[in-house]
């Protein structure tokens, strides 16, 4: 049950998610704010589709849910992630993570998490930066140039223990920010994703 | 039948091997004409005989017919003679299996009396070395003791020790789970009933020796014993006598240490059944040891499962101690809670919030130690909420009080509580502290969510709180109520108020109702003041949930109809032509703001009534008169006709649309004789031009002149067919009629339907109207029915001369009749489509005509969710729906065989229309040419089409277990199917080609495939299916993109496994 | 200004393919993917022309002629020819390194040459017909983690591959395919990305994610050794173009209200390329930007010299392939291929190397349309042929471009 090796933060605050997918701040035009999206049953005819642009709010609703992986919580719940600090312009997104604590050796196991996630789930149009917030991390620069070589990236996903390990964050992306449904497996065997050893493709 | 017969039977039996007893010797037996001791006599030579073999042979026969015959026959006599044989037969091993058998049926027979129990007891612990036999055997032994046991109890409790010495050596070392299922229900009994405090070391051994129990039961274990039924039954043994306690306590603290994960969730459990049984003395002495061991668990485990045993074993310890109101909490209770205060230093930490936990634990526990755990925790809570370390953390102070709360209700607020406030008084001193606490959270910006949740709790819990200050919360809950911005505070809020309004509902309706109507404006705020409206939806929003609740429905009802007025006379200038809603500009006037805002008023009050009548509140027949009416006048009001562009409010189609639900919804709950009247009233407006008899006030009929639905009569007034229409379909079959012949008005109605609707936004109710009234008024219309659909079908559907739009609308009235009719199961129906399917030959001749009949057949399987709904109301009989399947499916597939090239298109169009219509279950059956009619579908061109085509295949992979050769068609043609699935769901150019449904539905089924299909099929593929949903990324419409991001997280997970 | 036109989209890989190489002698391309195989195209080139061709030019026709399903088990990383065309080196994530040679090349040698075969259809893909059965003859164990980058040494004598180990080996080629191992060079910190032989002689540049750039030979009084480690200097300088290709466009614009904070370690060098004299050697960086370093002398261990460094792409330089002629081409992580043209500014000659200037005479966004442009090959087949230039990228899609005049 419990990790080979020693949590690095033992007891990190966890704080609630907030209510699923608050899209409120999203532009909207003059009539879409009037009718507002309860009531497409009485639209007359279903309008031609207008583009929904992927913003900020989409993205982090891609993010919230990764289960950390030391805790059974969500990067969402520890603020790993947050909404304000995703940035979206043109094709690019850019990304601030903050580790629970400034020595965290699992910051490049989550900044690997985003970073297949993302990959996996952004038209490819897009290029991803993903940056620790600066002065949460002892070695900062270090992690943010591994995390942005898409060789070692493309490298680490060849490696089945490590690609089993992101998988196993991953698994629970897909709830954005909605309550686990499968509250119960995850009481049978208790804890966690386990991450054993160091990251394999840390230089 | 004589001895002799007796002796032939018996020879010829064991001599030939054949051990069944035959019928007609059981029969004897059985009527009494023979009785077993002559049986025994005849069997003698074998059961003494020298041959091993023989003598077993004798012996099983023997059994075989005791198992068989029917127990009363076995007098007392032939059961001593039987068991003593038996006993005797215990030592021969070969022969156990039958004896032990044999000696379960006599040890149940009345006849079985204690002395023979005892003897047998003695025989099988003497005589049977357990260790010796494979479970079968040892659990057939256990069986008699088990017997024994359960019907003579005294007799071996007699026996005083010796019987419980040879107890513990017979089942000394089991393994086997079954056998330990039974063995611990025995253990459990003996525990209870016998004296076993001389032996309990020796108990202790026998039952402990398993725990904490870590079995993982074997792939596919036929007996289905989980590892949860044996820590159970386990539990139940070890928890069952308090002499265990001396050495039960030391092992469970031995095992905090040991155990991790289940086992320590097992421990935790086990610690919280065992304590109450072991009692206050022997806990007392270890209680602190154990509450080190449970404590670092709560704090400190990740696993939320174990944390929550944890908090049971607490409190169990806590109650065994401080049972009553009279133990003094000194001691244990003093430390625990001390040592959680000490824990809530940082309140912000996890452990703060275990710390709180285990406190609702203690206070949940003991009427002694949960007063005073209060009496010290509150204090320090109120101190650190005034004076916070830092001010982020009042939340958590605040949400620890709240969670102490409910602590405290769940013990004095549950419906038959042992406990009462009035007897403790645990929270009365600090009765004021604790409501001003609650009033500053629900007024401090991120308090507001804690407070409202103690609020809820502190106004459950009985006797404790007065009117005074329940006004006093109520005006801090209005507050946050009007101004909080965050949804969950304001939903929590609610639920507070209605929980207060159980209570005291006339505070909330005198302060709460009047400050949220209130902050309903005149006039809709414009576009761009988004705070206004942003303020009027969430208190509408708030008294949705509100006014559910009968004592303010009313209230609502009114306030909302008395707005609805004062915004009916709003000015009426109109920015662009008739379809207001239609323009699709951005251009917004204050005329549609406050169309806007009066279809949310409208969408409040019908969401009130539809919940209403979901939770069944009587009430809700008398509000019709009150509330349709009125709404009524003011649409017809609407409708008259005007000088200049005016474009009154109510003739906005949404809201006609709504008003129409609502009338519809509301006339269902009235009674017949007031649904006649409707229909009457109906009548005369819509076929009289009376139209006054709808209205509530006079003056609003004015200025229209005859029926609505008359030749050119303006398309604003034909709009309102919607309230005929609606009021026409929820009539009750028998409501009385009103018009002199029922065919008459039925053709005048498609007449309408087809020559007169001004547009298909009139034209749909029209055709609902048709539906409804065919298959409420089957019987009325009867053969004139057959006559009708003719004419339809011969002088206006397949009329050449007619332009095309008219002929088409005949064809959905024909199809809308049909409907109607099918559901039924009416043959006129049947007779009906044929026609249908005839013209499908024609779509060289008359392609647009045909393609369009091809698609009518989706008239018969609506998809729309409203539609659906609508038709629950329907009068219906079974299995309409697959009857109807089964007339057309054959005929239509036939039809593609005949086609040749494109006129073959139709067909599978009819077909994919009427997809919808029946569950996979059905198509199954013909699988193989189904399934490629799909596929083929998928390649169709209207949108629709290939959605009810994908929705299909969902269904087919969403059947559980399907057959292994469906399942090989599936794997057979996983290709294909993969292929056409992610055409339809990329969107390329034209967006007429696709449609954002059609698109994420295929992607859902996309997404399924990995589960159904295995990955070596498509191995070759999932490199390419991943790249090409990279585009399915980036569609336009976020619905989709959300499906195509799960669906290929699935495949990049497709055979990774492996 | 000369342009860079799209001459054919071949059919690409499944997953991103990482680099393009031309066989040296005979027609043909060979590219390397995530999806583990090697594809091969052949293409007739009847264009001899040693200046630019014009658009209007016959084009050359590329036609896959196998796809090898290689035993590797992970990303090939890298492919390198040998200079007489018979063999292919791979290097893999699998941290091997494979030997490839044509089965039965009994086709006649020359004048098979440059004669294009008609195609069939082999899994829904245009093949050509006959040949290109290729085999492994050996696979070269030794590395501990992921090869990044193989290349033989220009009189194909030598074998040299690197890892993210941070090593760099050097194999000595024998008789029927048997490699040994001469030479450990472990002086990178970090791992290595990028091995690039002098065009003449037996000198190695490797490039590595630790920002530096080593160079080695085979030192006459003793082993294989580092002679000069080359750490990037210089400011990046703007470069002046007219190109419109290369001003930003209205998205790039967009993206600089993100100001994205540059990475703040030393930028990994991602790619080299020698100068086809071997007096100059190019490198790209991770920032974007491409530096020129001069040999100081005529020694195999004469030392090196940064002499400039351009902005060049918005992101990493992923790839540089030098032509005669001076052009050089460029790729990256900006979707653009830019061709730059490089002049000697004469100054008197001598041991060292005049200076040099360069400019972009040519360039394509998007080339792989969103994607990142993983590498690029110029045809160097019998000097000043075809101005042809490959490109792969990582939406698996191979390209071949033409600089033609304007």
């Amino acid at each position: 049950m419990s990790s080979s090796r020693p949590l690095d933060n033992v007891n990190p605050t966890i704080f609630a998610p907030t209510s699923a997918s608050s899209s409120s701040r999203r532009p909207k035009n003059a009539r879409a704010l009037l009718w507002n999206d309860a009531l497409d049953n009485y639209e007359l005819d279903s309008s031609e589709e207008e583009r929904e642009e992927i913003d900020s709010q989409e993205i982090f609703d891609l993010l919230r849910s990764i289960t950390d992986p030391e805790h059974p919580v969500s990067l969402e719940q520890l603020r790993v992630v947050n909404p304000e600090d995703i940035h979206v312009a043109g094709n690019r997104v850019l990304v601030w993570l903050t580790p629970t604590i400034p020595h965290c050796s699992m910051s490049t196991l989550i900044g690997l998490s985003l970073r297949v996630r993302l990959l996996r789930a952004l038209p490819p149009r897009f290029r991803v930066d993903i940056r620790i917030k600066p002065g949460t991390h002892q070695s900062e620069h270090a992690v943010n140039k591994q995390l942005n070589d898409k060789e070692r990236v493309q490298a680490a996903l060849e490696n089945q223990h490590l690609l089993q390990v992101v998988e196993g964050c991953l698994a629970t992306a897909s709830q954005r920010g909605m309550p686990s449904l499968e509250v119960k497996a995850e009481e049978e065997q208790g804890s966690k994703p386990a991450a054993r050893g160091t990251m394999p493709w840390v230089a | 039948m004589t001895s002799q017969d007796v002796d032939r039977i018996c020879r010829t039996h064991v001599s030939t091997g054949d051990l069944d007893p035959p019928a007609d010797l059981l029969l004897a037996l059985n009527d009494g004409s023979i009785i077993l001791s002559s049986v025994v006599k005849a069997l003698g030579e074998f059961l003494t005989s020298e041959e091993n073999a023989v003598r077993l042979k004798g012996l099983t026969f023997l059994s075989n017919i005791v198992k068989q015959m029917s127990p009363g026959k076995i007098n007392r006599a032939a059961t001593q003679t039987l068991t003593n044989f038996y006993t005797s037969k215990l030592d021969e091993f070969d022969a156990l299996v039958p004896t032990l058998e044999t000696l379960i049926v006599l040890s149940k027979l009345p006849t079985f009396d204690d002395e023979t129990a005892i003897t047998v007891y003695k025989a099988i612990s003497e005589q049977l070395n357990m260790k010796a036999y494979v479970q079968a055997v040892r659990h057939a032994v256990y069986s008699v003791l088990d017997s024994l046991i359960a019907l003579h109890r005294k007799a071996l409790k007699n026996l005083g020790a010796e019987f419980l010495e040879n107890y513990v050596k017979l089942v000394d070392g089991e393994k086997d789970p079954r056998n330990l299922m039974m063995l611990f229900a025995m253990d459990r009994v003996i525990l209870l009933e016998f004296d076993v405090e001389p032996m309990i070391e020796e108990f202790f051994d026998i039952t402990f020796c398993y725990f904490p129990i870590s079995f993982r039961p074997p792939p596919n274990d036929p007996y289905g014993i989980t590892a949860d039924d044996l820590k159970l039954s386990l539990r139940r043994c070890i928890s069952a006598s308090p002499h265990f306690a001396k050495m039960a306590i030391p092992l469970f603290l031995e095992k905090f240490s040991t155990s991790t994960g289940p086992t320590m969730k097992d421990l935790m459990l086990s610690i919280a059944a065992c304590l109450p049984t072991y009692g206050a003395a022997a806990v007392q002495q270890r209680g602190n040891e154990l509450w080190e061991g449970i404590k670092v668990e709560v704090l400190y485990s990740s696993d939320t499962s174990i944390e929550a045993a944890g908090y049971q074993a607490l409190e169990a310890l806590i109650a065994t101690i401080y049972p009553t109101a009279q133990d003094v909490p000194s001691g244990l209770a003093q430390d625990v809670i001390k040592q959680c205060i000490e824990f809530m230093e940082d309140p912000e930490k996890s452990q703060a919030i275990a710390a709180v936990k285990a406190l609702a634990a203690v206070v949940r526990a003991s009427p002694s130690a949960g007063p005073y755990a209060l009496s010290q925790v509150l204090p320090y809570l109120f101190t650190k909420f005034n004076r916070p370390a830092v001010p982020s953390s009042r939340g958590s102070i605040l949400a620890a009080i709240s969670s102490l709360l409910a602590a405290a209700r769940s013990v004095y607020g549950a419906p038959k509580a042992k406990r009462h406030q009035s007897d403790e008084r645990s929270l009365s001193p600090f009765r004021e502290t604790l409501v001003d606490v609650l009033r500053e959270g629900l007024r401090t910006e991120d308090l507001k969510l804690p407070a409202a949740k103690g609020t809820v709790s502190l106004v459950e819990i009985p006797g404790l709180i007065g009117r005074s200050e329940v006004e006093d919360l109520v005006r801090s809950l209005n507050d946050a109520l009007l101004n909080d911005r965050d949804e969950q505070v304001r939903s929590s809020v609610v639920q507070s108020l209605l929980s207060i309004s159980n209570s005291y509902s006339d505070i909330v309706e005198s302060t709460t109702l009047p400050l949220l109507f209130h902050n309903l404006p005149d006039r809709a705020p414009s576009t761009s003041d988004s705070d206004t409206r942003d303020r009027y939806r969430r208190t509408l929003k708030s008294l949705t949930r509100l006014c559910v609740s009968p004592s303010f429905s009313e209230t609502l009802f009114i306030r909302i109809l008395t707005k609805l007025e004062l915004l009916s006379t709003a000015p009426m200038i109109e920015n662009s032509d008739g379809d207001d809603v239609m323009n699709g500009e951005d251009g917004v006037d204050e005329r549609e703001c406050n169309v806007a805002y009066s279809f949310e008023l409208l969408m409040c009050l019908v969401e009130v009534v539809e919940e209403k009548i979901a939770s069944k509140h009587a009430e809700i027949a008398k509000y019709f008169d009150k509330i349709i009416p009125r709404l009524h006048g003011l649409l017809v009001g609407a409708a008259a006709p005007r000088i200049g562009l005016s474009q009154p409010l109510f003739r906005n189609r949404r809201i006609l649309s709504l008003v129409a639900d609502l009338t519809e919804t509301l006339t269902r709950e009235l009674s017949i004789e007031r649904q006649s009247k409707q229909f009457l009233d109906f009548y005369s407006a819509f076929e009289k031009g009376q139209i006054v008899t709808i209205c509530h006030d006079p003056t609003q009929a004015r200025g229209l002149n005859g029926s609505p639905l008359r030749h050119g009569a303006a398309s604003a007034e034909g709009d309102l067919i919607a309230l005929y229409a609606s009021t026409v379909c929820s009539l009750k079959a028998d409501a009385a009629a009103p018009y002199p012949s029922a065919d008459a008005f039925f053709s005048s109605k498609i007449h309408w339907a087809v020559h007169e609707a001004n547009n298909n936004w009139q034209l749909r109710f029209a055709l609902w109207m048709i539906t409804f009234f065919v298959n409420k008024r089957e019987k009325e219309l009867g053969d004139s029915l057959d006559s009708i659909l003719e004419a339809v079908w011969v002088k206006e559907v397949v009329e050449t001369s007619l332009p095309l739009e008219t002929r088409c609308r005949a064809l959905s009235v024909y199809l809308h009749t049909i409907k109607g009719l099918v559901v039924l199961r009416s043959s006129v129906a049947y007779a009906a489509l044929e026609r249908v399917i005839d013209v499908l030959k024609l779509s060289s001749f008359d392609p647009a005509f045909v393609n369009e009949a091809a698609a009518s057949f989706g008239i018969l399987s609506s998809t729309e969710s409203r539609d659906k709904s609508r038709e629950k109301h329907l009068s219906t009989k079974l299995l309409h729906a697959q009857k109807l399947w089964n007339y057309l499916l054959p005929r239509l597939i036939e039809g593609d065989q005949d086609a040749k090239g494109r006129d073959r298109l139709p067909y599978l169009v009819a077909i994919s229309s009427l997809l919808p219509l029946v569950p996979a279950s059905l198509y199954l059956s013909d699988f193989p040419r189904i399934f490629s009619l799909i596929l083929r579908s998928l390649q169709l061109s209207e949108p629709r089409q290939r959605t009810n085509a994908v929705s299909a295949l969902i269904a087919i992979l969403e059947t559980p277990n399907h057959s292994t050769a469906v399942d090989q068609i599936l794997h057979e043609r996983a290709g294909d199917m993969v292929t056409s699935l992610l055409q339809c769901s990329i969107r390329d150019g034209e967006s007429s080609k696709s449609s954002g449904i059609l698109r994420s539905t295929a992607l859902r089924c996309l997404a399924m495939i990995p589960d159904v299909i295995r990955f070596d099929i498509l191995r070759s593929q999932k490199a390419v299916v991943i790249r090409d949903l990279g585009r399915t990324l980036d569609d336009p419409v976020r619905a989709v993109r959300k499906e195509a991001v799960e669906c290929r997280a699935k495949w990049f997970r497709y055979g990774a496994g492996a | 200004m000369p342009l860079l036109e799209l001459v054919q989209e071949l059919p690409g890989h499944s997953e991103p393919a990482w680099q393009v190489a031309f066989n040296p002698s005979r027609p043909l391309l060979a590219s390397c993917s995530t999806d583990k195989t090697v594809r091969l195209y052949s293409f007739d080139d009847r264009s001899f022309s040693d200046s630019l061709p014009a658009s209007d030019d016959p084009k050359p026709t590329f036609s896959l002629l196998s796809a090898i399903e290689t035993e590797h088990k992970r990303t090939i990383r890298s492919v390198a020819w040998g200079p007489d065309g018979r063999t292919l080196a791979t290097g893999s994530f699998d941290s091997s390194v494979g030997i490839w040679e044509e089965v039965d090349s009994d086709a006649p040698e020359d004048d098979s040459e440059g004669v294009f075969k008609p195609s069939t259809e082999i899994g829904g893909e245009k093949v050509v017909s006959g040949a290109g059965e290729w085999e492994c003859v050996t696979t070269l164990e030794g590395h501990e983690s992921e090869c990044k980058s193989v290349a033989f040494s220009s009189d194909g004598a030598l074998l040299a591959s690197c890892s993210r180990d941070k090593s760099v080996w050097v194999w000595e080629v024998q008789p029927d395919a048997d490699f040994e191992c001469i030479a450990v060079m472990m002086e990178h910190t970090q791992d290595v990305k990028c091995l690039a032989w002098h065009p003449k002689e037996e000198v190695l540049a490797s490039a590595s994610y630790d920002s530096h750039i080593h160079l080695m030979f085979d030192d006459p009084d003793g082993d294989w050794c580092i002679f000069q480690k080359l750490h990037p200097k210089l400011p990046s300088a703007r470069t002046q173009s007219s190109l419109p290709e290369l001003s930003p466009t209205a998205d790039e614009k967009a993206i600089e209200s993100l100001n994205i904070p540059p990475l703040e370690e030393d930028e990994t060098v991602w790619c080299l390329a020698w100068s086809p004299c071997g007096r100059y050697l190019a490198s790209g960086g991770d920032r974007g930007g491409i530096r020129i370093w001069r040999r100081k002398g005529n020694q195999p261990d004469s030392l090196f010299e940064e002499i400039l460094h351009t902005a060049a792409h918005s992101r990493s330089v992923f790839s540089l392939s030098w032509r005669k002629g001076g052009y050089l081409a460029s790729a990256g992580g900006d979707g653009k291929i830019i061709v730059w043209k490089t002049d000697v500014i004469e100054d008197g000659d001598g041991p060292v190397a005049p200076r040099l200037s360069m400019n972009p005479v040519a360039a394509v966004r998007e080339a792989h349309s969103v994607d990142d442009v993983n590498s690029l090959s110029w045809c160097s087949r019998e000097e000043g042929r075809g101005f042809l230039l490959a490109s792969c990228g990582d939406d698996g899609g191979v390209k071949v471009w033409r600089l033609v005049r304007d």
